[in-house]
């Protein structure tokens, strides 16, 4: 479309938007905000569950600061709070991406009897520092015949769709963004955006090469997500909460009742892994199933390195290709986290004296950070385990196949599945929700 | 391909000259149905660099070095099959210590380019770390070609009457130890880590199965003949050098995880090759004989009588003959060099029209030929 | 292939790579190239070195080179007339270059050197940012630079006036010579003359 009628276009549904913003704000100053999502509405919705302030000193000095800014100080009270939702979030992937390449690189390194990045740093430790300057002030490139507006958005798109799916996802106790109810499904369904923006990226790049990683990645991403949601179904069944928070939280052998008053119960067999003898299977399941989500070895053909140089990714360079990168790192961690929270007990560490430190009501500010330090610390050492757990698979296997991958998919990962679901279903049935051990304290 | 004729599904892929895969300068112009290969045409000759022109200017010695430059991988074997034929020619005899010295050297040759062999086809396929373990070794091989001949890749070493320098007793013990070092323990190493791996035997195993009798009419030799059954090998069947004193066996494929002539089978070939070969330096090294290493006034002026000869030794890809003919001075008239990666890449055409073959397997079929442009193009 | 077999030789094959990354400093086998280097062995193929005293310029390396690489120029005899050079004990070298644009580093030209003065040493790090830069002038050891060619020129244009003169000496001698001879000649013929002169008196 031309500029004429983009720019109307826009004009137009901005008038829209602030006709819509206006209502729901109404709507919200009235005490009505149900149902809003837009502006004014989504944001309030979304603060109503933020409890990060509670974790972090400053979020009640930057909310006073812009409650005084805004002009009747009732749309926006807790703006600060939201900033610093995002500032986190943002920042933990970043920063998660630059040390996730620095250990790839070294994990490989050391597997391949070498020694990997040691000029830049200590131990080549600003390595990846170095390389995202690299690539900021890189020419920035895009092919003649490339389709300009899908070539520039697409690795914004991909990297937006890896976000989002951030948004339920807790760090700790309590240390989440946003406590969606329906936490898991929007983690699944959300994830559906990186596969428009990864077709959107190979067919935009004008290159033959880039359109055969473009179509192996559409059809390898939207297989593997449903014995992905499969699992996911299984594990929401036997919780009965789509909530992250729940999920983990069950994990810790908490009933739904005694969750503020007394402390956690939760021993190892509490996890979800060994629920029932259907779990284990179902967790290799999801982990080989997110492989493949994540486009990592041994499913990495969208950017198989020896057949399409780059697979979707090839024309891209600087930040954009960067973007793309750091939205594959992002997606290892969120995969091992959400596989950390629905299998492997989330933040609790199995022990329960480890796990009951700052729990007490009575306990002072030092024993409750530390407590909270305790509970991130073990969530992120789980997820971290995980990824190092990709990289290992990924520097050892070969690549399979694009009509081996889809029967991998449909005749034995999905079969698998859908019997373990079925197995799971029946136990809980049967056996009124104990765990394997049968005196585990699992109770929806 | 006649471009009007194409259909709109169908796609017309370049893997073109710079390619990830394909060992080298080739090209490859593929016509897809998706990721089904319909056919394909070879174009070779980006690494054509007038050898056999070259060497009708320059006189018998001064044509080894470009003997190297065939196939890079194999020298050795390239200059001991020149030298043989030069030898053959002028009537000059080699004494025995240079005949054990161009086995060791030969068969350590032969190693280190299954070794590279191996290596490349684990990328090619997808996995990253058996290249990392096979370059480390093929490192302790050139390091040992350094220390006896001054250069890692492109030797000179093997001339006409015998060899360059001699090999010392600490060479010899180096060529021992790394036998113990890489014989049972690394090698099957490397066998756990990808030749029996599933996945890796579900991307070789029944793709591009070559017939015995299509490879035998394409003139295809060495371990990808070896690896559709055919019991061929020169070091047994034609004896050159002392190879009828050594004894070693010749592996051939056996359809031991798929059809017989599958990836496979060649590169599993190769990989027991390798045992083989370690198995020669080994006798060769222990019977190595005392005595002088090279013929030295036969190969300062070598002048073979007016005539012709072809000869031919096992390289590491196939049979590497040198046709040569002379005109009585000490220039040559003609030589020709027969290349096997020249023979066993043309069946390529073939094999894409044969079965079922997609991108991905076109790939694996390229690497188990294991060719090298050196030699495509000379 | 079923399941359990591939699972299982997956397995073997992480085990491998774990053993690897558990063990690194023992398995490492790089060096730090630029901090620690390698050892170079004895007969190391790399740049040439040459003893000046020693060559005879017998144009053997030069001839043998496969590809044409070794250009030598200067006078036969280590007392010859040309001035400036490199004197060795036989001859008088204005220039000896090796081109490593071309030098194939094959190491044919160690061999046929009566006095063995060239061979081929363990530097192989030679680089530069420019085709200019990559010719070596084994006298110097350093770059062949132009005042390096200014030299060869002269020495060229010296070497020719030189052999001009010898020449000429030569002629002036042989035509003082030939005089020499025919006034001797022209003696004898006279004293001849005179002795019949003197019989033919008496």
């Amino acid at each position: 479309m031309n500029l004429f009628s983009f720019t109307t276009f826009f004009a137009q549904t901005g008038k829209d938007l602030g006709k819509y913003a206006g209502d729901i704000a109404g709507k919200w100053n009235s005490g009505d905000y149900e149902g809003g999502l837009f502006f004014a509405g989504f944001i309030k919705w979304l603060l109503s569950t933020t409890e990060v302030n509670s974790a972090i000193p400053f979020a009640g000095t930057v909310n006073g600061l812009m409650t005084s800014l805004s002009a009747d100080g009732s749309i926006f009270p807790e703006l600060g709070a939201l900033l610093i939702t995002i500032g986190v979030v943002f920042g933990f992937v970043n920063v998660f991406a630059i040390g996730a390449v620095w250990s790839e690189r070294k994990v490989s390194a050391h597997m391949q009897c070498r020694l990997g990045p040691m000029e830049v740093g200590p131990h080549g430790l600003l390595q990846t520092v170095a390389d995202g300057l690299k690539l900021l002030t890189k020419e920035d490139i895009i092919p003649r015949l490339a389709d300009k507006p899908l070539f520039a958005l697409a690795p914004a798109i991909v990297f937006a769709g890896v976000l989002m799916r951030f948004v339920p996802l807790p760090f700790g106790d309590k240390l989440i963004a946003s406590d969606l109810d329906l936490g898991l499904f929007f983690v699944a369904a959300v994830g559906a955006v990186e596969v428009l923006g990864v077709i959107m990226a190979g067919w935009a790049s004008n290159n033959k090469w880039s359109l055969f990683g473009t179509i192996r990645t559409a059809t390898q991403m939207v297989s593997y997500e449903i014995p992905i949601g499969i699992a996911f179904v299984t594990v929401i069944l036997c919780c009965g909460s789509f909530s992250l928070m729940e999920i983990v939280n069950q994990q810790g052998g908490m009933l739904e009742e005694f969750k503020t008053t007394n402390p956690c119960q939760g021993w190892i067999w509490h996890w979800h892994l060994f629920r029932n003898p259907f779990m284990p299977i179902l967790a290799i399941v999801y982990f080989i199933a997110s492989l493949a989500e994540c486009k990592r070895a041994p499913f990495d053909l969208p950017e198989a390195e020896s057949e399409l140089v780059s697979g979707f990714h090839t024309e891209y360079t600087g930040m954009r290709f960067a973007l793309f990168f750091l939205a594959e790192y992002a997606a290892m961690y969120l995969v091992a986290a959400v596989a950390v929270v629905i299998f492997l007990g989330g933040w609790w560490s199995g022990i329960y004296y480890l796990d009951v430190v700052g729990m007490g009501e009575e306990d002072g500010f030092l024993v409750k950070t530390a407590g909270v330090l305790i509970k991130v610390g073990v969530f992120l050492s789980k997820a971290f385990a995980l990824v190092f757990v990709q990289m290992w698979i990924r520097w050892t296997l070969p690549r399979i196949r694009l009509d081996q991958m889809m029967y991998v998919c449909w005749k034995v990962l999905l079969p698998i599945s859908l019997l373990c679901f079925v197995g799971s279903c029946l136990w809980e049935l049967v056996s009124g929700g104990a765990s394997v051990f049968g005196f585990g304290i699992v109770v929806k | 391909m006649n471009e009007a004729k194409i259909r709109t599904e169908e796609m017309l892929l370049n893997m073109g000259p710079q390619h990830p895969s394909t060992h080298g300068v080739f090209r490859v112009v593929v016509r897809t149905d998706g990721e089904l290969v319909l056919e394909s045409e070879s174009h070779i000759g980006y690494l054509h660099r007038c050898f056999e022109k070259c060497a009708e200017g320059n006189n018998y010695l001064q044509v080894v070095p470009y003997t190297d430059r065939m196939d890079y991988l194999c020298a050795m074997m390239n200059n001991w099959g020149y030298a043989a034929a030069v030898e053959k020619l002028a009537g000059i005899e080699v004494p025995e210590r240079a005949e054990y010295i161009r086995v060791i050297v030969a068969e350590l040759n032969r190693v280190a380019s299954h070794l590279l062999a191996f290596g490349t086809y684990g990328l090619d396929i997808g996995a990253i770390t058996p290249f990392l373990y096979a370059f480390r070794d093929r490192e302790r091989i050139l390091k040992i070609f350094e220390k006896l001949c001054g250069q890692r890749l492109n030797y000179s070493y093997v001339r006409v009457g015998g060899v360059t320098f001699d090999m010392t007793e600490e060479i010899l013990a180096d060529i021992e130890a790394f036998c113990d070092y890489f014989d049972p323990k690394i090698l099957d190493e490397y066998d756990n880590l990808l030749s029996y791996n599933g996945i890796f035997i579900s991307r070789t195993a029944n793709v591009g199965v070559i017939p015995a009798e299509l490879a035998i009419s394409y003139g295809v030799t060495g371990p990808s003949l070896r690896g559709s059954g055919v019991q061929r090998d020169l070091r047994r069947d034609a004896p050159y050098g002392i190879y009828d004193r050594l004894e070693f066996d010749v592996p051939v494929g056996s359809g031991e995880m798929g059809q017989l002539g599958d990836c496979w089978d060649r590169y599993m070939v190769r990989m027991r090759e390798m045992r083989e070969s370690i198995r020669l330096v080994r006798q060769a090294v222990k019977d190595i004989p005392e005595g002088p290493f090279c013929d030295k006034k036969a190969y300062r002026a070598v002048k073979p009588k007016a005539g012709e000869v072809y000869k031919r030794v096992e390289g590491a890809r196939g049979e590497v003959g040198f046709y040569i003919v002379s005109d009585g001075t000490n220039i040559p008239y003609r030589v020709k060099a027969r290349a096997p990666s020249f023979c066993n890449i043309s069946i390529l055409d073939k094999l894409t029209s044969l079965s079922d073959v997609m991108i991905a397997d076109l790939v694996a079929i390229i690497g188990s030929l294991d060719i090298v442009l050196g030699e495509v193009d000379r | 292939m079923n399941i359990f077999k591939v699972a299982r030789s997956i397995w073997i094959g992480m085990g491998i790579t774990m053993k690897y990354f558990l063990n690194h400093k023992k398995t490492l086998c790089t060096i730090q190239y630029p901090k620690e280097k390698d050892l170079i062995p004895a007969r190391h193929r790399g740049i040439h070195y040459l003893e000046t005293e020693k060559c005879v310029m017998c144009w053997k390396c030069s001839d043998i080179c496969p590809v044409d690489c070794i250009y030598i120029e200067g006078v036969r005899g280590a007392d010859g007339p040309l001035q400036g050079g490199y004197r060795g004990q036989k001859a008088t070298l204005s220039k000896f270059t090796v081109d490593y644009t071309v030098c194939i580093f094959c190491g044919l030209c160690e061999e046929p050197c009566p006095p063995k003065c060239i061979w081929l040493g363990p530097e192989f790090d030679y680089h530069s940012t420019d085709r200019t830069m990559m010719e070596k002038n084994l006298l110097t050891d350093e770059v062949y630079t132009e005042g390096d060619e200014v030299f060869v020129e002269w020495a060229r244009g010296e070497n020719d006036r030189l052999q001009e003169e010898k020449k000429k000496q030569k002629e002036a001698e042989k035509a003082a010579k030939e005089a020499e001879k025919a006034a001797a000649a022209a003696a004898e013929a006279e004293e001849e003359g005179s002795d019949a002169e003197g019989e033919s008196a008496e």
